[in-house]
């Protein structure tokens, strides 16, 4: 995906950037914004807290083993084809920003539907596509800018703090977010 | 990237997403009703990113 120079590299590590942010709003506001106002006319407002507080439940019970919930465990085509770089860079990222090249097996991925059963409007759902994007994005970065990229994955596959809490503190964050509609 | 072989150093995996999300969240407290969202965000794709 990268090219050669740094020059070269920068804007590509810039446009693979952009890609994950427009890919993720973009997927949250096709994906989870008309389900939210489907929840929204479909549920009375005293009950959205409550339902935002039963998929955190539902996510952390599967995430402990509880039981299955389906993952996504598969790889979109590997290839971009005959794209320019900064073209090809722009859409690769928006497809991982987007989850189609996704290959998860984290269950906390499921606590992207609070929103749906908040109600949530517009702006609050974009705001957590775009953060997920650039978060999204700013991993393979990360990892780019480092000499020893074996030893970012041995250190990642070891598991860092990062890994431990990311699904913790989702949860938090979904639980806050239906205290505050609650309140 | 053009990086100076300083800032290149054996830091633990992460740390450049970690800050962003820290640096998001700090943002967000500016806008109290995009904290949360951007919090559950941020959060959810390092999980994601860190899943084997």
């Amino acid at each position: 995906m990268m090219e050669r120079s740094p020059v070269g590299e920068l804007r590509a590590g810039l446009w693979f950037l952009a890609g994950t942010v427009a890919g993720g709003a973009g997927i949250a506001m096709a994906v989870i914004w008309p389900l939210a106002e489907i929840a929204r006319f479909a549920l009375p407002e005293a009950l959205r807290p409550w339902a935002g507080l039963a998929v955190v439940a539902v996510a952390a019970a599967a995430v402990a083993g509880a039981f299955e919930l389906p993952r996504v465990d598969r790889q979109a085509r590997q290839t971009l084809g005959e794209l320019p770089p900064a073209l090809g860079a722009f859409v690769f990222g928006v497809e991982i920003g987007a989850g189609i090249r996704t290959h998860t097996s984290s269950l906390a991925l499921y606590l992207a539907l609070v929103p749906v059963a908040l109600g949530a409007g517009p702006a609050a759902i974009v705001a957590m596509g775009a953060a997920f994007g650039a978060a999204r994005g700013l991993v393979p970065i990360d990892r780019f800018l480092r000499i020893d990229g074996l030893g970012w994955d041995q250190r990642l596959a070891a598991g860092s703090w990062v890994v431990r809490a990311a699904p913790a503190l989702a949860a938090v964050a979904a639980l806050g977010w239906a205290a505050v509609t609650a309140a | 990237m053009a990086t100076p072989a300083l800032t290149r150093r054996q830091l633990p995996p992460l740390v450049l997403p970690a800050a962003a999300a820290t640096a998001a969240l700090a943002a967000a407290a500016t806008f109290p009703a995009a904290a949360l969202p951007v919090a559950l965000g941020a959060w959810l794709a390092l999980s994601v990113s860190a899943s084997p």
